[in-house]
């Protein structure tokens, strides 16, 4: 009804404009969390705490775990059920010594877990632990060991069946190293053969466990937990990774949802700039208002021709900030490391500065937007379709509800009032 | 101008009263007007300045509420209806004009004129068609194009003519149509606000303070403290 010219469609540009700044970084929040989030779980799941677990007594024999292994890898939806002993020691090395959980395994996991060879990637070296002194370690704790594919380094365990003897000290070679992506687990996390687990973990201090793969780890696994309960036996604790896993699931589901939260906040803002928009449109407009509605215009037509404006700054700045949110997402790793490119050089030239005019002065250090030491050394890039066609809706609906109040006005403007002032 | 002689009355004001409270004062402007206006007659309303000649028409057109009394147009108590039957009203049974053009300034001189009939049933073609029609009648064909800033102000009050006219109202209404402008374009917009109600057989109460605008008109009356009384 309102034709928009100078000053209307300013506000309005500035308003567009808005939206599309404050979608931005909640689309980029949705889809960073969210494929961080589903890259670490499928590296916790794949390579950390399998699908399920099936606990057994320590002193578990390993021809028992391998037979109930066999047994649990022929129940319908298991893609792989694998034996394995676990328990901790400490790798001393040269340059130092680390504290590690040691999972011993069979030597052929890496062609009976089709997950594990997904997500685990051998840098140098091989992966293989036939011998009954190879080890499988990651490449951070290598670098932190100071230690390279081929060489031999001691491994302290507890040994003996009280616990209270001396440790023993066992010579193991590093076979190859590793990496997952998630230094989280690639820096505690060393892998050596179920002989190794024989000579060097005591029945009382390993756990005894048959770590099982699952056609679809994210669907309902209380059916196949029950049936794998059964072909476990009576003394076998089963576990789902949900269970498992829970405490750092919860953590980031509400870390998420505060990030979430905050950007909401900023596109909350940027729709009650759509209604200071609408409403200073209404005052500029109210001549215009008056006019129409002396001519028949009713109170609902013009709310919701305000309403409309409202609604159609919103649309078009959604769809602006979700295609530029979008797009920055699908390139976040490119991105991230522009941006860590062009802070260093700055930090590189401050210091560069610095030791001219003050040679004391401490070089300034490197920026990283992510320390890979906590998160995945690339983000996975996953569009998460619904919670953005949620974002969406939402800002819509935002500034229709923003738009309302100065519609609301405008319905309400009296035609006399106007037409006397002029 | 004779009076028709077919004298159903169209407009019929009852015992009409509208008071303004300024503070803690009241202000009666109009205390007990009553008028019926045949369909096809003009009447010409004229006053002193602040004596509520506007206020009139502005409660026979819907856009202020008496505080006593009743307005019935045709079939229509306006005085009874509610916001959007008001707005079926003005839009449907009114033309409104103005003492100054209130035309829409993004819009050009023909949409200005069919923005009425938009709200209507009538195809935007037959509309056009017809503001067309009526945009010649009042002498702007070759400024049909034109925005209101292009146009000069006897100009616009003629749009504002022509747009009264566009749903075939049943009574127009206008206030002091001519007062802002010069003498010959005043004369030309009466002459040609008076042939059109006059060729299309409509019915109109006008305000003016000019007793020679007044004089066109079938029956004049003056308002006085409230009241009308025939000149």
């Amino acid at each position: 009804m309102l034709r928009g010219k100078d000053g209307t469609a300013r506000y309005l540009r500035g308003s567009v404009l808005g939206i599309a700044l404050s979608l931005v970084p909640l689309i980029v929040v949705i889809e960073v969390s969210t494929g961080m989030i589903e890259g670490i779980t499928a590296r916790l799941l794949e390579v950390g705490t399998y699908h399920i677990q099936v606990s057994l007594p320590g002193n578990t024999p390993l021809a028992d775990m391998e037979k109930r292994s066999d047994v649990i890898a022929k129940v319908p939806g298991v893609v792989a059920a694998i034996p394995e002993r676990q328990g901790t020691g400490l790798l001393v090395a040269a340059r130092g010594a680390a504290g590690v959980t040691l999972r011993c395994v069979p030597s052929d996991v890496f062609s009976l877990d089709p997950g594990f060879r997904s997500h685990v990637s051998v840098k140098s070296g091989t992966a293989d632990l036939s011998r009954s002194d190879s080890l499988l370690v990651s490449t951070a704790l290598a670098d932190s060991l100071g230690v390279g594919a081929g060489d031999r380094i001691s491994l302290l365990t507890t040994f003996g069946e009280n616990l209270s003897g001396p440790p023993r000290l066992t010579q193991v070679q590093v076979a190859g190293l590793y990496e997952t992506g998630y230094q989280e687990l690639d820096k505690t996390l060393v892998y050596g053969s179920l002989d190794l687990a024989a000579k060097v973990l005591s029945q009382r201090a390993a756990r005894a466990m048959i770590g099982v793969k699952v056609k679809d780890p994210f669907g309902d696994l209380s059916g196949v937990t029950g049936k794998i309960s059964e072909a476990a036996g009576s003394d076998a604790l089963v576990a789902t990774w949900r269970q498992i896993e829970y405490p750092r699931m919860a953590s980031f589901r509400t870390t998420k949802a505060l990030l979430l939260f905050i950007m909401a906040l900023i596109v909350i803002v940027a729709s009650v700039n759509v209604s200071s928009s609408v409403l200073m449109i209404v005052f500029e407009r109210r001549n215009e208002i008056g006019i129409l509605k002396s001519i028949g215009v009713g109170e609902r037509s013009l709310s919701l021709s305000f309403l409309l404006t409202g609604f159609t700054t919103g649309l078009i700045g959604t769809a602006l900030g979700i295609a530029t949110g979008l797009l920055v997402s699908v390139n976040i790793n490119e991105v991230i490391a522009g941006l860590e490119w062009m802070v260093n050089k700055v930090l590189e030239g401050v210091s560069l500065l610095t030791s001219v005019f003050l040679p004391s002065a401490q070089p300034t250090g490197t920026f990283t937007v992510f320390n890979s030491a906590y998160y995945l050394k690339s983000i996975p890039i996953r569009i998460d379709a619904p919670e953005v066609v949620t974002a969406a809706v939402a800002t819509l609906l935002l500034c229709a509800l923003a738009s309302w109040l100065p519609a609301s006005r405008a319905s309400r403007t009296s035609p006399l009032t106007i037409l006397r002032k002029v | 101008m004779s009076e028709p002689s077919l004298q159903r009355p169209l407009v019929s004001i009852r015992s009409l009263a509208r008071r303004f409270q300024t503070g803690t004062e009241f202000l009666e402007v109009l205390s007990d007007v009553n008028l019926d206006v045949g369909e096809g007659t003009t009447v010409a309303v004229t006053g002193e300045s602040g004596c509520g000649k506007s206020t009139m028409l502005a409660l026979i057109g819907g856009l202020d509420r008496p505080t006593a009394g009743s307005v019935c147009v045709g079939e229509t108590e306006v005085t009874a209806l509610e916001e959007s039957g008001l707005s079926k009203y003005r839009n449907r049974d009114l033309g409104f004009i103005f003492q100054f053009h209130f035309l829409l300034k993004d819009f050009t001189a023909l949409e200005n004129v069919i923005i009425p009939g938009m709200l209507g049933a009538v195809t935007h073609r037959a509309l056009r068609e017809r503001g067309r029609e009526l945009l010649q009648e009042v002498g702007l064909e070759s400024r049909m194009n034109a925005w209101p800033v292009e146009l000069s102000g006897g100009e616009r009050q003629r749009v504002a003519v022509a747009r009264a006219l566009i749903n075939e109202p049943l009574l127009i209404l206008a206030d002091e149509p001519t007062g802002n402008l010069d003498e010959r374009n005043a004369k030309n917009v009466e002459d040609i606000l008076f042939s059109l109600v006059e060729k299309h057989h409509r019915t109109m109460i006008l305000v003016t303070h000019d007793h020679g605008l007044a004089g066109r008109a079938n029956r004049r009356f003056v308002l006085s403290r409230g009241t009308l009384r025939d000149e």
